[in-house]
C-alpha cells in the first residue's frame, strides 16, 4: 500500500540526527515583540474577529495580568529554566499569503517544507485516510478533505474560521473545559491564542478518518499559542492525531497551547500526540518550552476520552492531559511515554477527576530518562463523594539510563467515596546488564539492544497509537535515546 | 481572630514562661530558645498552601487552643496503669508537659545508659534543642524548641544493649504542651523505645506539639513503637528526625488512633552504608478525626534498604493522609526502597489523600510503590457469612486481619500484646454491620 511506503519513508528520515532542524524562509508578517492590550486587539483585528471574541480575549488578558502580579508563573513543577520575559516574545506571525482557494495557491516553499516533514498535504489521500489541517506558525493555510467531512456534517477547520463561521458553537464551548482563569499559561493562551483546530462531530456520526494537525513552530522567537476545541456530540466518534516537529533555533521558544475536548453521551474521543519538538542541544540550549493545558470533559453518560502521547521533544515539558468524568459510566484513559535525554526536563502526567457514578479511569505512564535529564510523573486521581463505584488503575514505571539522570513519581490520590476502588503501582528500574547481554549475545548492537528493550518497556502505550504513529513513535524513541549508552 | 494575634499571644506567653523552662540559667540555651521563637514568629503556623501540609489544616487550632503552655496537672493512676507495659521496663511519665516522678520507673539503670527527663538534663540541652530547619513547613518544631518544657533523653554508650524496653507515656492538657526528645545510640548499641500519647480524660481541646531527634551510630539497633491514642479534641503534631548510621537498623511502628488533627512527620536520613529502615504505620480514624503520616526518607548514601507499609482504616467522617517521600541521591546506588499504602474506607464520608513522592537520581536502584483504596471486600464478607459468621463479626475479623499486618511488625511477646490490645480497643468500638 502506498500508505506504508510513505510512512516508512517518513520514518526513515527520522532515523538520523534531528532531521527537522531547518528553517523555511517565507516572508512572515510579524507583530513586534511585547504584550499589551494593544497586542490582543491587534491579533483579534487581524483575524477579523467579532466583538465577543475580543472581549473574551481582553478578559483573559486582564486576568493574566492579575495572575502575573499576584502569583507569577507556576513554580511547583520539577523543572528549572531562566525566567521568561513575556515582553520579549512575538505574539503574532502569519505567512503572508492568505485566503487560499486551493493547494496551487500555497507558497511552493511552504509546500516544500511540508514535503520535508512528510506531511501528505498534496492529495496523498491514500496515506492513512488522514485529513490534515496543517498549522504553519499561526495561521492555517490549507485544509484537506474538508468536503468529504462536510458531507457527514463534521466541521473540521481552523479556530479562526470557526469563530467566523460557527460562532454559536465556539461561544458555547470555548473555555467551558479550560476556563479563562484556569492557570497562568492557559490564561495567557486565552488572551493571545493565534489559531488551532476546531472539530465538531454531530450526533451519531462516526468520523471515517483520523483527523490530524501538524504544528510547527517556525518563525524565531514566536511563541505559539494554539487553541484546539473538539466537540463530539451524542453517540459520535472521532480520533484526532497531533504531531509536532520544529526547526533548530538558538533561543528558547515558548509554546503554551490549550486543548479542550467535550464529549457528550455515548460519544468517544481519542486524542493522540507525538511530540518531537526541538529539545535543545546537548547542554539544553535552544529547546522549546512546552507548557500545555489539555483537558477533556466526559459530559454525558457512557462517554469516553482517551489520551495517548509520546513525548520525546522539548527542552521543558509541562503537560497534564486530564479527564473530568462527569457522566455516569464514563471512561477516561491516559497512555503516555515520556522520553527525556541530555538536558531535557519533563514534568508530565494526568488528572482523572471522578464525579459521575461508576466512572472508570486507567493511567499507564512510562517515563524514560537518560543523560542528565529529569523526568517527573505527576498525576492526580480524585474521587468525589458522588462518584459511587468509581474505579481507577494507575501504573507508572520509570526507566533510568545512566547514573546522572533522575526519574520522579508524584501521584496524588484523593478519595472521598467508600465504594471507589483505586489502585496504583509504580516501579523504577534501569536496563539490566542481563537484558543487554542477552541482546548483544544475539548480535544486536548496543544501541539496537537499548532501543529494543525501551520499545518493550513502552509496548503497552505504543499499542494504543494509530498504526502510522506507532511506527513513527518507535523510531522516535530510538532517535531520542541515541548516544545515551556506551 | 487573626493569626498574628495568636502568635503575639504565644510570644507573650513565652516571656512569662521562659524563666521556668529547663536550661533557663544557661545563656546558650536561652539564646537558642529566643532564636527558635523568632524563627517561628517569622514563619507562623504551617498552612495548606505548603506542599508538605497540603492535606492537613491547623486552622481550627488558633480558635480552639489557648496560646499558652499548660499548667501542672495530674492524671488518674488507673489511666497510667492502662497505658503502660505490664512487664519490666524503664518508664518516664509526663503529665501536662511535665515529668511525673511518682509514676515513672528509672531505678536500676545499667552502666552506660543515661535515661532522664529533659528537665533534669544540663549539658545535653543545646543538642536537644538543635534546629530542625528555619522554614514554615517545620516551624512547629521551632515553636517546640522555644517552649520545650520537658521530654525524654536516652543515651546508650557503645556496645550497650538494653534488655528492657524504655517507655515514654505522655498525657496532654487543654493547652499547649511541648515535649522534646533525644535518643542517641552508640556503636552497636541496642534499645527498644515505646512512645505513647494518651487521652488524659479531658474533653477540652489541647495541643500536643512534639519534636524528637534520634541518632543511631554505626551498627546500632532501635525498635521504636509509637502509639497515639489521644482524645477527639486534641491537636497533635510531631516531627521526628532520624539519622541512621552505617549498618544500623531502625524499625518503627506508628499507630495513630485518635486526635482531632494528628500529624506524625518523620524525616529519616541515611548517614552510612548498608543501613536498614523499616517503617510501618496504622491509622485508625473515626468521628471527625484527621490523621496524617508524612515521611521523608533520604537515601543519601549507597547500599541502604528501606521499607514502608502504611494501612488506614477510616470510618465516619474520618480523614487519613499519607505522604511518603523518598529521595535517592545521585550515587546512592544499590538502594532498595519499597513503599505500600493500603486503605479501607468504611463510610460514605470517610476520605483518604495519599501522595507518594519518589525522587530518584541514581539508576541502579530498586524502588517501587503502590497504593490501593477500597471498602471491605464483599466476597470475603459473603464467604464468612455463608459459614455462619454474622456480618458484624466478619467485618471485625477482616479489619483485625487488615490491621494485624502492621501489628505483627512489633517484636513478639509482651510488647506485641500491648500494641495489639491498643488496636483491638479501637476496633471493638467499631459499629456493627453498617455495610
Amino acid at each position: 500500500m502506498a500508505a506504508n511506503a510513505q510512512t516508512i519513508e517518513t520514518v526513515e528520515n527520522l532515523a538520523g540526527e534531528y532531521k527537522y532542524g531547518f528553517v523555511t524562509d517565507i516572508e512572515s508578517e510579524i507583530l513586534p515583540k511585547g504584550l499589551s492590550e494593544d497586542t490582543v486587539r491587534f491579533i483579534s483585528a487581524k483575524k477579523g474577529e467579532p466583538q465577543w471574541m475580543l472581549d473574551w480575549r481582553l478578559k483573559a488578558y486582564r486576568a493574566w495580568l492579575r495572575m502575573a502580579e499576584e502569583k507569577g508563573e507556576p513554580a511547583w513543577a520539577k523543572v528549572s529554566y531562566p525566567k521568561i520575559d513575556f515582553q520579549d516574545i512575538h505574539y503574532y506571525s502569519a505567512p503572508k499569503k492568505k485566503n487560499l482557494k486551493s493547494l496551487d495557491e500555497v507558497d511552493p516553499e511552504l509546500l516544500a517544507t511540508y514535503e520535508k516533514l512528510g506531511i501528505p498535504l498534496k492529495e496523498r489521500e491514500i496515506l492513512a485516510g488522514v485529513a490534515v489541517d496543517a498549522v504553519f506558525d499561526s495561521v492555517s493555510v490549507a485544509t484537506t478533505f474538508k468536503e468529504k467531512l462536510k458531507d457527514l456534517g463534521i466541521i473540521f477547520c481552523s479556530m479562526s474560521e470557526a469563530v467566523r463561521e460557527h460562532p454559536d458553537l465556539v461561544q458555547k464551548y470555548l473555555g467551558s473545559v479550560v476556563p479563562i482563569t484556569d492557570n497562568f499559561y492557559a490564561t495567557l493562551n486565552s488572551a493571545v491564542f493565534s489559531d488551532g483546530s476546531f472539530v465538531y462531530v454531530p450526533p451519531g456520526v462516526r468520523c471515517p478518518m483520523e483527523l490530524s494537525t501538524y504544528f510547527r513552530i517556525n518563525e524565531a522567537k514566536t511563541g505559539q499559542f494554539e487553541r484546539t476545541l473538539i466537540i463530539c456530540d451524542k453517540g459520535a466518534y472521532v480520533s484526532y492525531l497531533e504531531g509536532c516537529t520544529a526547526p533548530m533555533r538558538d533561543e528558547n521558544q515558548l509554546h503554551a497551547a490549550v486543548v479542550e475536548l467535550v464529549c457528550m453521551e455515548d460519544a468517544e474521543i481519542r486524542y493522540a500526540t507525538v511530540q518531537n519538538w526541538y529539545p535543545g542541544d546537548k547542554e539544553g540550549r535552544g529547546g522549546i518550552y512546552n507548557f500545555v493545558t489539555k483537558r477533556g470533559a466526559c459530559r454525558g453518560a457512557r462517554s469516553k476520552i482517551s489520551w495517548t502521547q509520546v513525548e520525546t521533544g522539548s527542552a521543558i515539558t509541562w503537560k497534564y492531559p486530564s479527564v473530568i468524568l462527569q457522566g455516569d459510566d464514563s471512561v477516561g484513559e491516559f497512555y503516555s511515554v515520556a522520553v527525556a535525554n541530555n538536558a531535557q526536563q519533563a514534568d508530565t502526567g494526568t488528572k482523572m477527576i471522578h464525579l459521575g457514578r461508576n466512572t472508570k479511569s486507567t493511567i499507564i505512564s512510562k517515563g524514560i530518562s537518560a543523560g542528565k535529564a529529569q523526568n517527573t510523573y505527576r498525576g492526580l486521581v480524585r474521587v468525589m463523594p458522588g462518584a459511587a463505584g468509581a474505579r481507577n488503575y494507575s501504573q507508572c514505571d520509570s526507566l533510568l539510563i545512566g547514573d546522572r539522570c533522575g526519574g520522579h513519581t508524584v501521584p496524588y490520590i484523593e478519595v472521598k467515596n467508600r465504594s471507589a476502588k483505586v489502585e496504583h503501582e509504580a516501579t523504577t528500574s534501569r536496563i539490566s546488564d542481563d537484558q543487554l547481554f542477552y541482546c548483544r549475545q544475539r548480535g544486536l548492537s548496543e544501541e539496537d539492544a537499548v532501543s529494543t528493550i525501551v520499545n518493550g518497556f513502552c509496548k503497552e502505550v505504543l499499542q494504543k497509537l494509530p498504526m502510522e504513529f506507532a511506527v513513527e513513535a518507535q523510531k522516535l524513541l530510538g532517535v531520542s535515546l541515541e548516544g545515551s549508552v556506551g | 481572630m487573626s493569626a498574628p494575634s495568636f502568635i503575639d499571644r504565644l510570644s507573650a506567653a513565652h516571656q512569662s514562661a521562659a524563666a521556668s523552662l529547663p536550661g533557663a540559667a544557661q545563656p546558650e540555651v536561652t539564646a537558642r530558645r529566643q532564636a527558635a521563637l523568632d524563627s517561628f514568629r517569622r514563619h507562623g503556623l504551617p498552612t495548606a498552601r505548603l506542599e508538605a501540609w497540603k492535606f492537613t489544616s491547623l486552622t481550627g487550632l488558633e480558635r480552639q487552643v489557648p496560646p499558652q503552655p499548660a499548667n501542672e496537672g495530674s492524671v488518674d493512676p488507673a489511666r497510667v496503669q492502662a497505658a503502660t507495659l505490664p512487664g519490666d521496663s524503664f518508664r518516664l511519665v509526663f503529665v501536662n508537659g511535665r515529668f511525673d516522678a511518682a509514676a515513672s520507673k528509672l531505678a536500676g539503670l545499667p552502666k552506660g545508659v543515661r535515661l532522664l527527663p529533659l528537665s533534669q538534663a544540663g549539658p545535653e540541652l543545646p543538642a536537644v534543642l538543635a534546629s530542625a530547619g528555619d522554614d514554615r513547613a517545620t516551624s512547629l518544631a521551632e515553636l517546640n524548641a522555644a517552649f520545650a518544657s520537658d521530654g525524654l533523653l536516652l543515651q546508650l554508650d557503645d556496645g550497650v544493649a538494653l534488655d528492657r524496653p524504655v517507655e515514654l507515656v505522655a498525657f496532654g492538657a487543654p493547652a499547649l504542651v511541648n515535649l522534646r526528645h533525644l535518643v542517641r545510640l552508640g556503636h552497636k548499641a541496642e534499645a527498644t523505645l515505646v512512645e505513647s500519647y494518651r487521652d488524659a480524660g479531658s474533653a477540652e481541646t489541647g495541643w500536643n506539639n512534639i519534636a524528637a531527634g534520634i541518632e543511631l551510630a554505626e551498627g546500632a539497633k532501635l525498635t521504636h513503637i509509637r502509639l497515639q491514642g489521644e482524645s477527639a479534641a486534641t491537636y497533635h503534631a510531631a516531627l521526628g528526625r532520624v539519622s541512621v548510621g552505617a549498618q544500623a537498623r531502625y524499625a518503627h511502628v506508628s499507630v495513630q488512633a485518635g486526635g482531632r488533627v494528628a500529624r506524625h512527620e518523620l524525616q529519616v536520613e541515611f548517614a552510612g552504608r548498608d543501613a536498614e529502615v523499616d517503617i510501618q504505620g496504622l491509622v485508625l480514624a473515626r468521628g471527625s478525626s484527621h490523621v496524617d503520616h508524612t515521611l521523608r526518607l533520604h537515601h543519601a548514601v549507597p547500599d541502604c534498604r528501606s521499607n514502608q507499609l502504611f494501612k488506614h482504616v477510616v470510618d465516619d467522617q474520618g480523614h487519613a493522609v499519607f505522604q511518603g517521600g523518598i529521595r535517592v541521591a545521585p550515587h546512592a546506588q544499590k538502594t532498595d526502597a519499597q513503599q505500600l499504602s493500603r486503605t479501607l474506607l468504611l463510610a460514605d464520608r470517610a476520605q483518604i489523600d495519599t501522595k507518594p513522592e519518589l525522587e530518584i537520581l541514581a539508576d541502579d536502584v530498586k524502588c517501587s510503590h503502590g497504593a490501593s483504596i477500597g471498602d471491605v471486600d464483599a466476597q470475603q464478607l459473603f464467604y464468612m457469612q455463608a459459614r455462619g459468621i454474622s456480618v458484624a463479626e466478619a467485618r471485625r475479623l477482616l479489619l483485625s486481619g487488615f490491621a494485624y499486618e502492621v501489628v505483627s511488625a512489633v517484636p513478639e511477646g509482651a510488647l506485641r500484646d500491648h500494641v495489639e490490645a491498643f488496636v483491638e480497643a479501637w476496633l471493638v468500638q467499631e459499629k456493627d454491620g453498617q455495610a
